[in-house]
Formats: C-alpha cells, structure tokens, sequence
C-alpha cells in the first residue's frame, strides 16, 4: 500500500470519483493532473445547454442537476454554482464579460474530446436576451472562427425572438456534421421572418440536416410547409398562436 | 503483539444475533492485530469470501496466528475495521459498476472520515482491495466534496496532486534511477545533434 495522493488510486476509484462531480468541478479537475485530464475526456458531456436569460447565463451538461451560472456583477462576471435555484460558491472574475467567459467555457467543454457533440441547445428566454452576437462584432468573428474549427454537433436546438439569431449560428457548424434540427421561434413578424428564413434555406448547413423538429406562430407555416416536407428526411411542425405584445412564460419555453 | 493485548473495534453486543457471535483476528502490515465480528466481515467480500474458505471454527480462529493482511497499515485497517462493526447487519449494495448518483454520508461515516487527506486516500484504496463497497461510496463522495468550488491549485494541495511538470521529472528521476546511463545517453544524443550528425549509431 503506496497511496500518497488520489492519482495513485486505481482507475475505477479515480472514475468514481470523478462521476460524483459535477460538472464545472470536473472542469477544473481536469486541469489538474493527466488521469483527470482522462478521465474528461472518456466522460466528456453529451449534451450542452446555454439558457440566456436577461443578465446571465446557465451551462448545463448532460442532465447533471448543478447548472454554471455566469452572471454580470457591476464591471466583473460571477461565476457560480446553481442547484434548485439557489446560487453557491460564486467567484468574481474582473475585467471578463460573462457571455464571452460562458462561452470560452463551453467551447473548452466542446474541446475535450474528438468526438461530437450529441446536442448544443441555446435557449433565449426573453426577446431582449443577450445571445451570443451581443459580444460585439469582433468578438463574435473570432467566436465564429473558433466553433468553425472544432465544433461538432449531431443535433441543434435552440429558442430564439429573432429568426436570423438561428441564421448566425447555423453557419458556426461545418456543413454535413449537424443532422438533426429542433428550433422554436418566438415571433410572429411575418416579412422579416420570411426574409431570413429564405436566408436560412440556402445555407449548406441546414441542407445538410436531415431531421427538423420546428415551432413557430401559425401565421408563418403554410408559406414552409412544403419546403420542409420534401427537404427533411423526419419532419415535425408544432404551430402556435402568438398574442402579441404578451409577456411570455418560462413554462412557454421548454424546448 | 499478544492475543490479549489486541485493540477489539468497539462491538455492540446486542446487535450480533447469538449463531454470529464469533470474532476473527486479523493483523496489519505494521503488526497491529484486530478482531472483527464475522457479521461486520460480511461487510468486506474479500474478506468473507477469505474467511469462508479458510472455515476456521472458534478454536481456530484463537489457536491460530491472526490473518494477516500485508497491503494495508494498522491506522487504515482500525478505520475500515469500525466502519465494518458499525454497518454491520446492513444491506450490502450490489457492485455492479454502475455509480450511485445519490450517496448520503451519514454522520458516523463523516466523523469516521474526518482524517486527514494522505489517510483518506489510505481508506478508500483499503475499501476498494476489501471490495467493501458501501464504504468506498461514502469515501470516493467524500473526495468528491472536497473539490467543490476549488480553484487548480488549491485542488492539487487538497488532492496532494503533482503538477503535470513534477510528475514528469519524478518519472524522469525514476527512470535515471533505474538507469543511470540513460540521461549520458540522452545527453550524448542531443550533443551529436547540435553538432549535425544525422544518426546516433
């Protein structure tokens, strides 16, 4: 019996270890040492959730019920841990803006392994929420560049108020790799839907897509209905009535 | 150490039904000898399965020399030991590999397991070579719990953690050991490198 520290543990009690942490623990282990460096990688996430809500951001891997909360706090960005919506352990991180740390945070989560991504879900809660092209044009250049690079994603889903949001974000994946599709859009203006919708239906990326799971107001679907039903091997369509000028509901927004 | 003089895990006596009272001596690697209820052994498979064979009756288990268990030390081993006498009569979780998602550490466990880190990490190597798989739940929890909110650093203090440059030069410092002409190996290698040569043969 040698045990001078955890790495001298074997593999298995390494990898039970690792699986009671959570995700923005594992994160940090993974910094630590090359076994954690491994064991992130055989135990990278599935699936990545962003929820943009008003003033922070939420990261939550595969289901882990501990979410990463990155919030704006005056002129720095707290970064914490939410569990049923109490928020713990939070550091401030000066001179960082939240959206661009949550999402050099997720890009390391999308680097830790070769493999895709089963799911990247980008949620907006609000018609005003902060998404990701709010970093500013530079910013979002090099954002862009980056993903380009190493994103790879079988399945997109995203809630947005702004249909050419799904268009930005469709050109971050490199055409083929994304299959699967499932969006809900929260708006009912039809003219501009259209334009960037025609948009979209040029990209290589949403050609490339063989399922579409799409949600949006019911004014909008007969103009697509036929569009979708010969492109897409699987198609589903859920339509809805939007009042306008209504406040929407969280319970509204369940992708 | 003597027979008499062996340190007996606390032991509630109520609690062993009478067909079990039977008590089994085990010795640590540093000579510090045990005995252990056979219902708190049912704990450990490695260990029942050891007893089960050896079938010792209760004369042989005073007659004869204590086991002894050679990878583990007398600290480790009382820690194990207590944790055995105090779940004994519970239900063992099946190992299936699978990780429990939920584990509640119980007060008993967390005064138990409020050691210091070398110790700890001590305890669940013991519990994982003992198959006792309750108590490396509890234990790998806990070292999990530790990680909580820790900056890399602070979590390489807490795990006792080498940075990635230490490991390799006490890898490197091993090997040497092992070798000492590996490094004038190496050294003579990269002198004929600068100097041009294509092959070092």
């Amino acid at each position: 019996m040698h045990t001078k520290n955890i790495a001298d543990l074997n593999m298995d009690v390494m990898e039970k270890i690792f699986s009671y942490l959570n995700v923005a623990d594992r994160l940090i282990c993974s910094k630590t040492n090359k076994d954690f460096r491994y064991l992130s990688k055989i135990k990278k996430p599935e699936t990545i959730e962003l929820i943009f809500d008003l003033s922070e951001i939420r990261m939550r891997l595969d289901s882990d019920p501990v979410m990463i909360n990155y919030r704006k706090n005056g002129e720095t960005c707290s970064v914490g841990t939410v569990l049923d919506e109490l928020v713990n352990q939070e550091v401030n991180h000066s001179g960082y803006n939240y959206i661009k740390l949550a999402l050099i945070n997720m890009h390391s989560f999308l680097k830790m392994s070769d493999l895709p991504l089963k799911t990247l879900s980008l949620v907006a809660k609000y018609g005003r929420c902060n998404l990701p092209w709010h970093l500013g044009i530079r910013r979002l250049k090099e954002f862009s560049k980056l993903m380009q690079s190493s994103l790879q994603v079988e399945e997109f889903q995203s809630v947005v108020f702004d249909v050419q949001h799904v268009f930005l974000m469709l050109k971050w994946f490199q055409p083929g790799v994304l299959t699967r599709l499932k969006l809900v859009f929260r708006s009912s203006k039809k003219s501009y839907f259209l334009k960037w919708m025609k948009k979209i239906n040029k990209l290589p990326q949403w050609r490339a897509a063989t399922s579409l799971e799409i949600e949006f107001a019911v004014n909008i679907y007969p103009t697509f209905r036929r569009d979708f039903c010969l492109h897409f091997k699987t198609y589903t369509a859920h339509q809805y009535i939007f009042p306008e000028n209504i406040e929407l509901q969280d319970d509204w927004l369940n992708v | 150490m003597s027979v008499e003089n062996a340190p007996v895990v606390d032991v509630d006596e109520a609690a062993i039904p009478v067909e079990k009272k039977m008590y089994y001596r085990f010795e640590s690697n540093d000579k510090k000898e045990f005995r252990v209820s056979e219902l708190a052994i049912q704990q450990s498979e490695t260990l029942n399965r050891l007893v089960e064979a050896m079938g010792y009756t209760s004369e042989d288990v005073e007659n004869k020399p204590a086991i002894a268990i050679e990878n583990i030390d007398g600290k480790t081993l009382k820690l194990v030991f207590q944790w055995c006498e105090h779940h004994k009569g519970e239900a063992i979780p099946v190992d299936d590999g699978s990780v429990p998602k939920i584990v509640e550490i119980p007060e008993f466990d967390a005064k138990l397991m409020d050691i210091d880190n070398g110790l700890l990490f001590k305890l669940i190597w013991a519990a994982d070579y003992l198959n006792i798989v309750q108590l490396l739940n509890v234990s790998c929890k806990k070292v999990a719990n530790m990680a909580q909110g820790k900056t890399p650093a602070q979590l390489r203090r807490v795990y006792l953690l080498p940075s990635d440059e230490e490991d390799e030069a006490a890898k490197r410092a091993a090997q040497e050991a092992q070798d000492p002409r590996a490094r004038e190996v190496e050294e003579e290698f990269e002198e004929r490198k600068r100097q041009g040569g294509n092959s070092f043969f």
